[in-house]
């Protein structure tokens, strides 16, 4: 082949693929980082990255497994490195917290052209949108106060009912007691004790939930009601959970509940998929009801998947983000990942009654009632609200008073609040 | 010194030739001094800076060790620290000697015996750490086990008690490091002059008064080598702790290594995590400074290791042979159990596991997790298992082996052989190297690796190893050299020979001992070190550690025990059988080399 022949295959070869890939020169690419690694989860993404390359897009990820401190290490050391990744698994005030550096994306464009603004659930908009402008796109609205329930091991100690208030929930587990069962299936972990405390806190008292855990206010944290909540944890540790709870991985704590040795699990709705998993049908055999409330309604408590763009100089990778974001905010993958995860989609306007199982669906009557009656608060424990520096001193302290039984409820409320007057 | 060069010679050449070392070495110096003082000064500025979520530079002064030495956790982690080191170390050496004591007996296969207790140092951390947390497990663990043998009242559940669960750090880092403080004990015993155990027992000293009296006092600078070395494991103490607990339960095993990677890390809180770092630092040169003080008498270049043989014929009939051989057989069941419970594990089914324990024989044989855990094992959000980060690792251990050893062998060979004005200065500050780390040196590396192109790649990984390595090398051949006679040098110089005629015709063939050492040393530790393989390379460019984490913390999923236990020893093999084959040398070089 002569030179010349070279140059004209070559041209022939790129214009054919510039007319196959249609009008965009750019061909739309994305490197995701997240840390889906495994099982479900990773399935759920996989269908993303499914999606993304049908609609003729370059995927690529990096999935990291384990902790948080893991993906974020990583995401610090590539921004550090002036190379950040195209999207990136962030959420909460983390957003809000890496748009402040100037590195993030600006997808307002896209997201007028396709409405946004009016789809999506309004508890969400000022964690995507931190300044005004759009940054992130959510996939998904976790409810994180749920509890499951054991039919028959209730209906074998004399339970009729999932508990609706903490009376009623001390009562049931005395219940579960004396008929030789254990009440509360856990697992201690910072997170897991977060969770169970957060729930406590927001069903004693919906408005020391906002000024403690979403405004970090000190004077909330130090409150006797701070007190009484840390009272009824305590009193579930020592007492309705067993005594190995630290060390237990999470298949061994939702076994328990679901294989009937304890009747009650109090965990965010993730728990569907681990059920399903091993053959259970929700709602039949495993019971979903809200987290008990002291105050009779609706409540939710929320938690939110996200991806967050950061600003990238080849369009190529431009073009990919803009795709990324309209196909994760598109109803059927908002259906597709949802409907495997235990979440339901952050679109309000996606009809559940096709593949959605009934705590699915109970999960959007709830959300959209607590809206409503303005019971809708963003999760502590899973890093919707304060900061992480608040989160990690609230978190390091109520996992402490967990394992520690000689710590009284006063202290671990003042130490609480002292930890978090110390990062402020 | 610089005259020791040997001619006054004042031609072009000669100077040239004069120069020859200080060029060599120059880039070596200039790596360490960038990895030592920039990195470590670029820490520290930070740590007086407002960062938060990406490091920035505006001054507000001590403010960030304020908060710290306010908060709980921290002070958690610094009286971890005390506590862990204090029995760690002790335990550790007094256990360490008396292995060394009983190898040391003139007993029969002493190299199968060493082997049992050196092969955990061949085991990354995360590996460890992920089988005894296993086995520490009430529910399926040595508590299971106990239970299962009608003992149902039996409590073993360490992992699990806020107030006892250190101690499961400290069991598991001793089971891991025993062996090196045998090592070097044993280097230290085979060291003794024979004449002087001879007439001591010809004075009648009993055996334990001959140990007591005259062995161990000679050895004294041994312990407190391995006091330091130890000590320094300690305040690194990382992948441990976060394999094994997690800083759990609640905060109770926290460690100032791993609150300094929360804070800089997950907090998004650089500033502070920066102090604390600053305050590891401070208390490894601490250490450092003591363990130099202590030193300063202690014998440079010991005695030539001369065949022991008869300094211990006599000991032999000392002690019986059935105490010996019975402890050894005990010790050794601890040693080889966590790994038997591994190899089995792979074979059996994970309903089998979860059914009978972790520890139990296999009922069933399949090897079906091998090949799933090789190719087909989803980690990562790929389902590839963990064949290509194992090639990864391959692709770099090997090269970050061969060049870090090669120039430790040059460095040293100049450092103490061709030494120049500042070359004593030049050797303390590279030294500093093996005293950071490594959370220190992460956000510079990646700054550094972005800079130069070479960010999320195998060869980056290469380079920060090399550097890294740099000061391990460099003080091993160094020290090593040291005891080669100059008059050798000398005549070789008055032949003609040039400094790299000198460099091959005479070190390298008196090298293959500390060679071996260094090799084995930087390969193990290349090939375990994951703080570096996780947070500097992405996707399909991770190396083996990074799947064996993935794999062992998989958060809400279930776990296939069987597919990790297979994983556990792919990713452990390379390393064992450089033990394996290099054991042997290792304790003859590190009499050598490295202890000193």
């Amino acid at each position: 082949m002569t030179f010349t022949t070279k140059v004209a295959a070559a041209a022939t070869t790129m214009l054919a693929a510039a007319l196959l890939s249609g009008t965009a020169m750019a061909a739309p690419k994305v490197l995701m980082l997240h840390q889906w690694a495994s099982g479900n989860d990773a399935a759920s993404i996989a269908k993303l990255g499914e999606m993304f390359t049908a609609a003729g897009g370059t995927w690529e990820q990096t999935a990291i497994a384990g902790h948080t401190a893991n993906t974020l290490a990583k995401l610090r050391a590539d921004v550090v490195a002036g190379n950040a990744p195209a999207a990136v698994q962030l959420k909460g005030p983390e957003i809000a917290e890496w748009n402040a550096t100037g590195g993030t994306a600006d997808m307002d464009e896209l997201a007028k052209a396709e409405n946004w603004d009016a789809v999506v659930a309004p508890e969400l908009l000022p964690v995507m949108k931190p300044d005004g402008k759009w940054v992130a796109a959510p996939m998904n609205i976790h409810r994180i106060n749920w509890i499951w329930g054991n039919k028959a091991a209730m209906e074998a100690v004399g339970v009729t009912e999932l508990p609706k208030t903490w009376a009623d929930f001390n009562a049931a587990c005395d219940k579960a007691i004396a008929g030789g069962k254990i009440c509360l299936a856990h697992l201690s972990a910072d997170w897991t004790d977060a969770t169970t405390f957060e729930n406590i806190v927001y069903g004693q008292d919906l408005d020391l939930y906002r000024k403690a855990f979403v405004e970090a206010d000190v004077d909330a944290l130090r409150s006797p009601g701070m007190i009484k909540a840390f009272d009824q944890m305590r009193l579930m540790v020592s007492k309705y959970m067993d005594p190995a709870i630290a060390g237990r991985d999470y298949d061994t704590a939702s076994n328990m509940m679901v294989n009937g040795d304890a009747l009650f699990f109090i965990m965010g709705d993730w728990e569907l998929g681990t059920i399903k998993s091993v053959g259970k049908e929700p709602g039949v055999d495993i019971l979903c009801g809200q987290a008990p409330t002291d105050w009779g309604k609706p409540g939710f408590i929320l938690n939110s998947d996200s991806v967050v763009f950061f600003k990238q100089n080849d369009p190529d990778y431009q073009e990919g983000q803009k795709l990324l974001a309209s196909l994760i905010l598109s109803p059927e993958f908002q259906k597709t990942f949802n409907i495997s995860k235990g979440s339901i989609p952050a679109r309000l306007d996606v009809d559940l009654s096709d593949g959605f199982n009934v705590c699915q669906q109970e999960s959007q009557v709830a959300l959209k009632a607590s809206i409503e009656d303005g019971a809708l608060v963003r999760s502590m424990a899973h890093n919707m609200t304060v900061l992480q520096k608040y989160r990690g001193a609230m978190m390091d302290l109520i996992t402490e008073f967990v394992n520690t039984p000689e710590m009284t409820s006063e202290e671990a409320a003042n130490l609480m609040a002292d930890a978090v007057e110390a990062q402020m | 010194m610089a005259g020791q060069a040997v001619s006054a010679g004042t031609s072009t050449w000669d100077r040239i030739k004069k120069w020859t070392p200080i060029f060599i070495i120059a880039p070596s110096i200039l790596a360490s001094f960038i990895y030592v003082f920039v990195f470590a000064g670029w820490t520290f500025y930070i740590s007086l800076s407002d960062s938060t979520l990406l490091p920035s530079y505006g001054f507000k002064g001590f403010e960030n060790y304020v908060s710290l030495w306010t908060n709980r956790r921290w002070s958690v982690a610094y009286n971890n620290l005390l506590f862990f080191s204090l029995f760690y170390v002790t335990i550790s050496m007094a256990f360490g000697l008396l292995l060394a004591i009983l190898i040391d007996q003139r007993i029969r296969a002493e190299s199968f015996w060493r082997t049992i207790f050196l092969y955990p140092l061949a085991v990354s951390f995360i590996a460890t750490g992920t089988v005894w947390q296993w086995l520490y497990n009430p529910s399926s663990g040595i508590q299971f086990l106990v239970n299962s043998w009608g003992w149902t009242d039996f409590q073993f559940a360490l992992t699990s008690d806020r107030k006892n669960a250190i101690w499961a750090i400290i069991i598991t880092g001793i089971w891991g490091s025993a062996g090196f403080s045998m090592a070097l004990f044993l280097a230290g015993l085979r060291s003794v002059d024979p004449d002087i155990i001879k007439a001591a027992q010809i004075d009648g000293a009993s055996w334990f008064r001959t140990y007591r009296k005259v062995i161990l006092p000679t050895i004294g600078p041994i312990f407190i080598a391995v006091a330091v070395v130890l000590l320094q494991f300690a305040i690194k103490t990382f992948d441990l702790a976060v394999a094994l607990t997690n800083s759990g339960p609640g905060i109770s095993t926290t460690f100032p290594a791993t609150y300094v990677y929360d804070f800089m890390f997950q907090r998004g809180e650089i500033g502070q995590g920066a102090a604390a770092a600053m305050m590891v630092l401070a208390a490894l040169a601490i250490v450092l400074g003591a363990g130099r003080l202590a030193m300063a008498d202690a014998v440079y270049g010991t005695a030539a290791v001369e065949d022991r043989e008869a300094g211990i014929a006599s000991r032999r009939r000392l002690i019986s042979r059935i105490v010996i051989y019975g402890l050894l057989g005990l010790i050794s069941i601890v040693y080889i159990v966590p790994f038997l419970v591994v190899f089995l594990n792979s074979f059996r089914t994970n309903i089998e596991i979860g059914a009978n324990g972790l520890i139990s024989l296999p009922q069933s044989f399949r090897l079906d997790a091998w090949p799933q855990a090789w190719s087909d094992f989803c980690i990562g959000g790929q389902c590839n298992g963990v064949a290509r980060y194992f090639w990864n690792s391959v692709a770099m251990v090997i090269p970050a082996t061969i060049i870090s050893t090669a120039l430790g062998a040059i460095n040293g060979y100049i450092l103490s052989k061709w030494k120049f004005p500042g070359s004593e200065i030049v050797f303390g500050c590279m030294l500093l190297g093996v005293f950071m780390p490594g959370q220190i040196a992460l956000l510079p590396w990646a700054f550094t690796l972005g800079q130069i192109g070479l960010a999320n790649s195998v060869y980056g990984l290469i380079l920060v190893h090399c550097i890294q390595g740099l000061s391990f090398t460099t003080l091993f051949f160094r020290n090593y050299y040291v005891s080669i006679p100059d008059d050798l040098l000398k005549a070789a110089r008055i032949d003609g020979a040039g400094f790299w005629r000198i460099f091959w015709k005479i070190m390298i063939p008196l090298s293959p001992p500390i060679i071996i050492v260094t090799v084995i040393w930087q390969f193990t530790g290349i090939w375990n070190e994951y703080l570096f393989g996780v947070v500097l390379n992405s996707g399909s460019n991770q190396p083996i550690t990074a799947a064996l984490v993935a794999l062992s913390m998989s958060g809400t999923t279930v776990r296939t025990y069987d597919v990790m236990s297979a994983a556990v020893l792919i990713g452990a093999l390379p390393p064992l059988l450089v033990y394996f084959f290099g054991g042997k040398y290792f304790v003859r070089g590190l009499t050598q080399g490295a202890i000193k």
